[in-house]
């Protein structure tokens, strides 16, 4: 029999293994993980959040407000190299558009935690619906020869009441099915409405010879007027700016004292426990519809007011699942249930994906993001320099060794972007052929990385793969991805969705989920 | 339509919804298992197949040079799924390993917009490194366009039979696994209750691994068969195929293995008759249909357990 004190039970090393939510200690250190932010971020919000909260308020808004201006002026556009800023504007635009629409969703998803996958068709019908209204598309001999043309002060509130109440008859039919599967028939719903914008095209309607077009399919609805409010003409994109502005803060207002008041209460209580919420006579079922009918209104009005601006109806991809996807991953990048952190969210995947249609910025946030990821992953900073400075070292003798043996291994010249690609270039050995070598390191990279963290045990033989990866990723980025900028910009968004949300599962400004079991 | 004309139509009509229902099937089956034990939508389950595909397509460019076979086309066929199934397996736990462990704990959408996240990468890291364009595993090439069958008047291609026959013995395999051996009931345990699980010392992370896995061997399959049967791979073509093996999932009960294998055969009989009989242009929207129909009647699929709420 052996001797208990020298058999002690194995410590538990594989600490990721455990939850830690829930234990005594963890939730007793909340407060202090909250506050404890140090270093240079520490300070930063420190210094952000010295400053009184209404001033913040003013001057973020202020600087929306003054920023088509500053963008038109010529230090602006010089400093950027662009002829004018009216790109710049419709970016501006489309993040007001997406910010009012993850409000929105933010009421659904983060208020009363209702997973609506079928969100996009509610702003989807509001757009139809406001082409229907306010163009010539409908039109029936001697009855309405040409369009309904109704004015928008009446429209756009119409559209908003006939939407929410849609809304609420989605929900109460789908609401009694819980939690995914309210997902699952929310996202047939805005199947089904994609499906029928595409292809209702010949529809046979009773007291008409002809099959009717509803849709104009895949094409959409074209020359829609613009929004004319109390004889002023919104139409350029200026204006649009301002007004989507405006929405922007009517909507957020009325949402942010929604949420203050009984019915936000309710829907906090729904989301976290419905049982115990309907068990303490909160009408559950009720304040369920009303989230759902409060965002779909939300998504029309955004819709219609799009519609109206670009337009037209088209309903691919403006409508599609991607378009949802895509608001997803604002609200919950920003942090569900967080309203400014839906505004984030929606300004970072809008300006995001036009920053790396410049290869040269997306080439600088590829090596940043990856540097920064290793100097966080390793841990005391000795690693990290001991792999960076090892890889450089490494890749610098292979430089002068390569050429040596054969130089037809080292004289491929993929285009140069930047100063950047120039000196990453000089250091990486490429050959004549780096295109097709170049595929074969991607699939190399992936691989290195992979085996690099199943083997993390191994210190020695951990660094070096990781080294390896470092290189081949270099490699990759030069000669394959920096070439093909389309599909590299939605391959670093789908990288950055998925680091973030490993990084900081609540989203940016979400607040840390404490469960106590 | 007259009764002779929907006679007429009905056994080739019959295979392929057959065919498409066994595709169907094969992704779902994935779906499901993982759904049944981590409560996670994978929505990177669609490209998973869509690797699959390519990973075949690749073995099939391989021994194909000018159009001549180098091995016998079955040895091909058989090697082109093996390659798939395995590759797609690991890409799969890669997958799992990166963006999905680290989220278990974390709020319920956090590893919905993570899978969104691989789903995309899969995608683009396929367009840059093969091929934007679609690729063709060649028609007629792997089994001549004469080879079929006569079942009474019906000729049915040798294709149609190698789909429905693999998801045939890959089902049987798939429930020998899971009902005969040592690792099967460590993952109906874990299904059934991840923490109960864990404490009678099942280890939960393999288990999960091996889920993982396996959904993603079969969705590998798919997509090979998917090639020889249709011809024609795509990058984005996991993404319309990962919705349609969902929505095959939750009608026969999302979590349930022979639910999942009979939602895809109703989903795509259901699809081909549609298309053939009521209309083609609103065939993806049918399935959508079907589903609300099935769910307001059925809240929790066809074979899957209800909902039981504990306080």
């Amino acid at each position: 029999m052996t001797d208990p004190t020298n058999n002690p039970i194995p410590p538990d090393d594989d600490e990721e293994k455990k939850s830690k939510i829930g234990t005594d200690e963890w939730v007793s250190q909340v407060d202090d993980r909250v506050r404890g932010r140090s270093g240079v971020l520490g300070r930063l919000v420190a210094l952000w959040e010295a400053i009184p909260e209404s001033w913040r308020y003013t001057g973020v808004l202020l600087l929306v407000i003054a920023f088509p201006v500053i963008s038109g002026t010529d230090a602006f556009l010089e400093l950027f190299d662009i002829g004018d800023n009216a790109f710049i504007l419709r970016t501006g635009v489309r993040f007001l558009t997406f910010a009012i629409l993850a409000i929105g969703l933010n009421v659904v998803v983060g208020y009363a935690g209702l997973l609506d996958l079928g969100y996009i068709a509610f702003m989807g019908i509001a757009g139809y619906l406001y082409a229907y209204m306010s163009s010539e598309f409908v039109q029936i001999e001697g009855l309405i020869p040409y369009g309904l043309a109704i004015p928008s002060i009446v429209s756009i509130p119409l559209i908003v009441l006939i939407v929410a109440g849609i809304g609420y008859l989605i929900g109460s039919v789908s609401i009694r099915l819980a939690g995914d599967y309210l997902a699952i028939v929310t996202l047939g719903f805005g199947q089904v409405f994609i499906q029928l914008a595409l292809t209702a095209t010949r529809v046979s309607v009773p007291g008409f010879d002809r099959p009717v077009d509803l849709t104009r399919g895949p094409n959409g609805i074209n020359n829609l007027d613009d929004i004319t409010l109390f004889g002023y003409t919104f139409e350029s994109t200026m204006q649009y700016y301002y007004l989507f502005l405006l929405l922007l803060i009517i909507v957020f207002v009325v949402v942010n004292n929604i949420n203050r008041s009984r019915i936000g209460r309710a829907w906090r209580a729904v989301r976290e426990d419905e049982l115990a919420a309907e068990v303490m006579g909160t009408p559950t079922r009720r304040m369920k519809l009303l989230a759902f009918a409060i965002g779909a209104g939300i998504a029309a009005l955004a819709g219609a007011v799009d519609a109206a601006f670009q337009g037209n109806v088209v309903p691919n991809p403006r409508y599609s699942v991607l378009t949802l996807i895509n608001l997803y991953a604002m609200v919950v990048l920003g942090g569900t249930g967080s309203l400014i952190g839906s505004i984030v969210g929606a300004f970072i995947f809008t300006i995001l994906p036009e920053l790396l249609r410049n290869i040269a910025a997306a080439g600088v946030l590829f090596y940043g993001v990856g540097i920064i990821g290793l100097y966080a992953a390793l841990r005391p900073w000795r690693r990290f320099a001991l792999v960076m400075g090892g890889t450089l070292v490494g890749g610098l003798l292979l430089k002068l060794i390569v050429p040596a043996i054969n130089p037809a291994w080292d004289n491929g010249f993929p285009e140069a972007g930047s100063v950047l690609n120039q000196i990453v270039q000089g250091w990486l050995v490429i050959p004549e052929n780096f295109q097709l070598v170049g595929n074969i390191v991607t699939g190399l990279a992936i691989f290195f990385l992979l085996a690099a963290m199943f083997l993390r045990q191994r210190q020695h033989l951990f660094h070096v793969l990781l080294g390896l990866a470092i290189y081949s990723f270099a490699f990759s980025w030069e000669t394959r991805l920096a070439v093909e900028p389309s599909a590299t910009r939605i391959l670093v968004v789908g990288a950055t969705l998925v680091v973030l949300m490993v990084a900081r599962p609540q989203g940016l400004l979400g607040k840390t989920e404490v469960k106590i079991i | 339509m007259t009764i002779e004309l929907f006679f007429q139509l009905l056994p080739q009509t019959l295979v392929n919804g057959l065919t498409l229902g066994a595709v169907y099937a094969l992704i779902a089956l994935g779906y499901s298992m993982v759904y049944g034990i981590l409560k996670l939508l994978n929505f990177a389950h669609g490209d998973i197949y869509m690797i699959g595909a390519y990973l075949g397509y690749g073995v099939f460019i391989m021994f194909f040079v000018d159009d001549t076979a180098l091995i016998p086309t079955g040895l091909i066929i058989v090697l082109m799924l093996v390659v798939a199934m395995v590759g797609a397996g690991i890409v799969s736990v890669a997958v799992e390993r990166f963006a999905y462990r680290p989220l278990r704990y974390a709020p319920r959408i956090a590893p919905l917009i993570s899978a969104l996240g691989v789903s995309f990468i899969l995608q683009n890291l396929t367009q840059i490194t093969v091929s934007p364009r679609p690729l063709s595993y060649g028609s007629g090439t792997l089994i001549a366009t004469g080879n079929s069958f006569a079942i009474g008047d019906l000729k049915v291609h040798a294709s149609r039979f190698l789909v429905i026959g693999v998801t045939l013995i890959l089902m049987f395999a798939l429930t020998y696994f899971v009902t005969q051996t040592r690792l099967g009931r460590a993952m109906r345990a874990v299904s059934m209750d991840l923490d109960a699980a864990q404490m009678m010392g099942v280890d939960v992370n393999q288990v999960i691994l091996v889920t993982f896995f396996i959904g993603a061997a079969l969705a590998g399959a798919g997509g090979v068969l998917v090639g020889i049967v249709f011809f024609s791979i795509k990058h984005t073509m996991g993404f319309q195929a990962g919705l349609k093996g969902f929505t095959a999932a939750v009608i026969g009960g999302i979590g349930s293995i022979p639910g999942a294998a009979l939602g895809g055969l109703l989903l795509g009989l259901a699809e081909s008759f549609f298309s053939v009989y009521v209309s083609i242009t609103f065939k993806d929207a049918l399935a959508f249909v079907l589903l609300l129909i099935i769910l307001l009647i059925r809240p929790s699929g066809l074979l899957g357990q209800p909902i039981v709420k504990k306080v």
